[in-house]
């Protein structure tokens, strides 16, 4: 009984010294802060692009940055770059966000199941140590190649890519837990194993799914930009970074303008996320700095 | 350690079958008939069946994996649906290119180790802080747009490196200078991942009782750092190279693709887009079963700096 009634004041005392580092931490700073730009960004595209991101100008084609009226300059097809780019923040947080939590819903599941009974553990940690054994992008890749290019399957490659990592960090800290007191009182007093595996050892293994999720947002932004980089992702006429940076190659003598300023939003946003998730894993894990 | 080795060998081989079965079922059940896209779209009913026997399309899935395996273990990948070529040639006369790069890319890698040193030994300086904040933004950055800004700024700007391509032979001044561009755009996040491990691990290390010792009788600084310090910090950073060389291999598809270099991973890519399944069948288990050998050399290397390891 003790134990239950420390609970609350005992996590709320530690989330408030969480919190207390993470003020403390520029990194945090910094991430949060150009997490709130992208953001908003997406969600104000509409009202701050100063042109349709697909409406062709032919009067204005490859203006230089800064050419009034288009701040960013225009690419192949006068299509205005900053508004493109605009747009394009929403399709990398869509891609990023919903992957990650198709991967977080799927690879949560899988680590719970194979941490918590014995039986399942060998079974789906083979078939994890096989999706594991693709390298890098390989397994998204191949995932693409299946489904054909769009970036519906994006999401679904960048999620099944993030799936068996999900499931080792959260198999990992369901072993650890598995024995603690609290779970073997929770079958003592006939808690069923749904009941355990939701609503007891869950909440306990958040905080490294929560690092792991900001970090695996700034890989699935990355990831999504590289497959459609490659031709395999969004498709022309999308104003998806990676796309656009690869119908920009073409013209990196003459408008090297185009490739740079998709670059710089893809790596802002990736950077922001990774500043978030070390933050995070710092100030939740003051032995890991 | 024969035990071990033995075992890690033994343990490696569900994880290579798993790869294949993997590979194959992810593009066999892929929607559209591999028989009409090669039969085009005029070809008849008589002949897309023709087509159909000839690849074993029409016997059940596990007969078609099990040829698929047996072909695989005598080195048969099968054919190029597109060029009519077998697959084992093509990746052979690519494979090279892709394991020069991959190898040269290890190299920038490495350099992430003296980083990692320089900066543990004066944590919290400005050289400390500002080495680990540049290793974040290498973490970050994408390795495509680093080589298309690596492109307009030595190679467009300057001319100092060739835009696109290999010169062949490497050893050569302009088979280095084709080499540096690609080596350090797939490089850079993996020195960076590796500068900030080995920065940790150091001053981890640092911390211990068997260091205030060794400098306690009076070493110099050096043999501390590198004999004593550093030794101890390389076991999780050479599991981390191996796994890095896992991400060196995936991100070889994308700087190949950057660069224009005829290896293994812009053939998967441009096999992809050309919906020439056999090609990127035999890509994909090439790629994966190397990556899966490499991390089991890493982990028997991992065994013989850590014996407590080989008796777990």
């Amino acid at each position: 009984m003790s134990t239950v009634s420390l609970r609350p004041s005992t996590s709320a005392r530690r989330g408030s010294k969480v919190l207390g580092r993470l003020r403390r931490s520029p990194h945090f700073m910094v991430g949060a802060t150009l997490a709130v730009l992208v953001t908003l960004a997406a969600l104000l595209a509409p009202l701050l692009s100063p042109a349709d991101p697909y409406y062709q100008d032919y009067a204005a084609v490859l203006k230089a940055p800064g050419t009034p009226g288009h701040l960013l300059g225009t690419d192949a097809f006068g299509r205005d770059q900053l508004s493109r780019m605009l747009f394009g923040a929403r399709i990398s947080l869509t891609v990023g966000i919903t992957s990650v939590l198709l991967g977080l819903l799927v690879g949560v599941s899988l680590g719970l199941l194979a941490g918590y009974f014995r039986r399942l553990d060998r079974p789906i940690m083979m078939v994890n140590d096989v999706l594991i054994a693709f390298p890098g992008i390989l397994l998204a890749i191949s995932i693409v190649a299946a489904l054909g290019t769009s970036l519906i399957n994006v999401i679904v490659a960048v999620a099944v890519f993030s799936v068996p990592t999900f499931a080792r960090i959260t198999r990992g800290a369901v072993l650890a837990v598995r024995e603690a007191d609290y779970v073997s009182s929770a079958l003592a007093v006939g808690a069923g194993h749904g009941r355990i595996l939701g609503r007891t050892i869950l909440p306990n293994i958040l905080s490294p799914l929560i690092v792991y999720a900001s970090l695996r947002l700034a890989t699935s932004i990355l990831t999504a930009a590289t497959l459609s980089f490659l031709g395999l992702g969004a498709q022309p006429p999308s104003p998806e970074w990676g796309a656009m940076i690869n119908q920009a190659r073409t013209y990196l003598y003459s408008a090297p303008y185009l490739s740079i300023e998709p670059g710089v939003a893809i790596f802002v946003t990736v950077l922001a996320f990774n500043l978030l998730g070390d933050s995070l894993r710092d100030a939740l894990d003051p032995r890991s700095q | 350690m024969l035990t071990y080795s033995l075992r890690r060998l033994l343990e490696a081989i569900p994880v290579l079958l798993g790869v294949t079965v993997l590979t194959f079922l992810i593009l066999h059940l892929a929607p559209g008939d591999p028989a009409e896209l090669i039969g085009g779209p005029t070809a008849t009913a008589q002949e897309i069946a023709s087509i159909r026997q000839r690849l074993n399309l029409d016997r059940p899935l596990y007969v078609q994996y099990g040829t698929f395996l047996w072909d695989l273990v005598h080195g048969d990948l099968g054919e190029s649906l597109q060029r009519r070529e077998s697959v084992r040639s093509m990746l052979a006369v690519r494979l090279p290119n892709t394991a020069v790069l991959a190898l040269t890319s290890m190299l920038v890698t490495l350099i992430g180790i003296p980083l990692g040193v320089m900066a543990a030994t004066r944590p919290n300086s400005l050289t400390d802080l500002a080495l680990m904040n540049v290793s974040l933004l290498g973490v970050s950055i994408p390795n495509f747009w680093l080589g298309i800004l690596l492109i307009i700024w030595f190679a467009v700007d300057l001319g100092w490196f060739p835009v696109a391509g290999y010169h062949h032979p490497f050893l050569s001044a302009d088979g280095l200078k084709s080499l540096i561009l690609p080596a350090v755009t797939l490089g850079t996040g993996g020195m960076a991942l590796v500068a900030r491990l080995t920065r940790s691990g150091m001053l981890d290390v640092l911390g211990q009782d068997y260091i205030r010792t060794a400098r306690a009788k009076g070493l110099p600084e050096r043999a501390v750092l590198f004999r004593h310090a550093l030794r101890n910090t390389m076991i999780p950073v050479i599991t981390v190279l191996g796994l890095n060389f896992g991400a060196l291999l995936g991100g070889a598809v994308v700087t190949e693709s950057v660069f224009a270099i005829n290896g293994v991973g812009r053939l998967a890519v441009d096999s992809i887009l050309a919906r020439d399944y056999a090609v990127v069948q035999g890509s994909v288990v090439l790629i994966a079963t190397t990556f899966v050998l490499v991390n089991l050399l890493v982990d028997l290397s991992y065994a013989l700096l850590n014996p407590t390891i080989r008796y777990a």
